[in-house]
């Protein structure tokens, strides 16, 4: 699923104006962050799962390595935020809105958050903990939600700020 | 905001608005592009976060927040909330010689804003210094972190703000470009700093 989206993201990065570098590098970075982010903590957690007759400082230790691997490597979607961010904010197509954009740099600043997850083993700051794990899936859940919306072109509100003057005679 | 008043503030989508336009339409102007306002109010949002998360931790221990309020200097503070306003005021100023037409006023004041920005951030990297240089076990340095991570958060606040300043003198340089709507949309970037720092100022620093 999230293969398809990060597609379609591309996709859409490549009908804007901007070089087509951008979309490819978006792809490059996201297929990466599939590595750490899913397919380890897949692993790790299944691990668990299936040997619960293992000591238990052992499973503790593997769970302590699949989440620090799913929410500490935040750096890929940190980078990917902000080559959106230029992508949107450079676009002439108007393909997603600025807002949007500015939005994707929210959501970079709160990845920085996450970094003290590394350090801290309980409190706000480990990885499950209030700012570092609970604020950030918010912002990113928001930040993702929004993304299945891409009809905001279309509401007046946002159409008429800014009328037509980043149109581009180029076809999408 | 319906349609038509939209519409209206903004008829025939010039970068500039006339003075004429300015004054029939005094209070429906949004300066820059409505988009950063957006960005104003999410990080408005975050940091309010932020800051629930700081009081509830520090009513569970209060000594221990004073104790680290300690480490952070009240007239650093005080001299980077002048600092900034300061900035505040010059890219205001900076907006409105744009708005008038005056470029080279409009240059002067952005770089002077640059200027106030760089006094800034030195004096916040010394102060994380400081309380890295403190041996202090885990929950001091929570706590410590509670206290620094807003500060930190703002400093990449400034940096990016740098790019923003930078986009408002690219535009103000030559006059092929001089889009007011991006010299406002960097000028409300740079408020939201203020904003932010302000915020920051009086709740870790003053309350204690």
């Amino acid at each position: 699923m999230t293969a398809i989206m990060n597609a379609l993201i591309a996709y859409s990065m490549r009908r804007m104006s901007v070089s087509r570098a951008f979309a490819y590098s978006y792809l490059v970075i996201y297929a990466l962050s599939t590595l750490p982010g899913m397919l380890l903590l897949g692993i790790a957690l299944t691990v668990g799962a299936m040997r619960p007759d293992r000591d238990p400082a052992l499973i503790c230790w593997l769970y302590d390595l699949a989440f620090l691997s799913f929410s500490g490597t935040m750096g890929v979607f940190l980078v990917g935020s902000l080559l959106w961010m230029a992508a949107i904010l450079l676009d002439k197509n108007r393909v997603f809105p600025k807002w949007f954009g500015y939005f994707n740099l929210c959501n970079a600043l709160t990845e920085v958050v996450v970094a003290p997850a590394w350090i801290f083993k309980e409190g706000v700051f480990a990885w499950n903990g209030v700012i570092t794990w609970w604020l950030q899936v918010f912002v990113f859940a928001t930040y993702t939600g929004r993304l299945h919306h891409p009809a905001q072109e279309d509401d007046p509100a946002w159409k008429t700020s800014a009328p037509g003057r980043y149109r581009s005679s180029r076809p999408m | 905001m319906t349609n038509g008043a939209n519409a209206h503030s903004r008829p025939n989508g010039l970068d500039m608005p006339t003075a004429s336009q300015e004054t029939a339409e005094p209070a429906r102007f949004v300066p820059g592009q409505p988009d950063m306002w957006a960005f104003v109010l999410f990080e408005a949002l975050l940091f309010t976060a932020y800051f629930t998360v700081y009081i509830i931790c520090r009513t569970r221990s209060v000594d221990l927040f004073l104790q680290s309020q300690a480490h952070l200097d009240l007239r650093v503070g005080g001299f980077n909330t002048l600092v900034l306003l300061a900035s505040s005021w010059s890219v205001a100023r900076c907006a409105q010689a744009a708005r008038e037409r005056s470029f080279r006023a409009a240059l002067t004041n952005a770089f002077l804003t640059m200027l106030f920005g760089f006094s800034v951030p030195r004096l916040e990297g010394a102060r994380v210094g400081e309380g890295d240089r403190q041996g202090v076990h885990v929950h001091h340095q929570r706590v410590l972190l509670l206290l620094l991570l807003p500060d930190g958060l703002h400093f990449l606040h400034l940096l990016i703000g740098f790019v923003f300043l930078g986009i408002v003198v690219y535009q103000l340089w030559s006059p092929a470009r001089r889009s007011q709507e991006l010299v406002e949309t960097g000028a409300t970037y740079w408020h939201t700093i203020d904003f932010l720092w302000i915020l920051i100022f009086a709740l870790l620093y003053v309350m204690r």
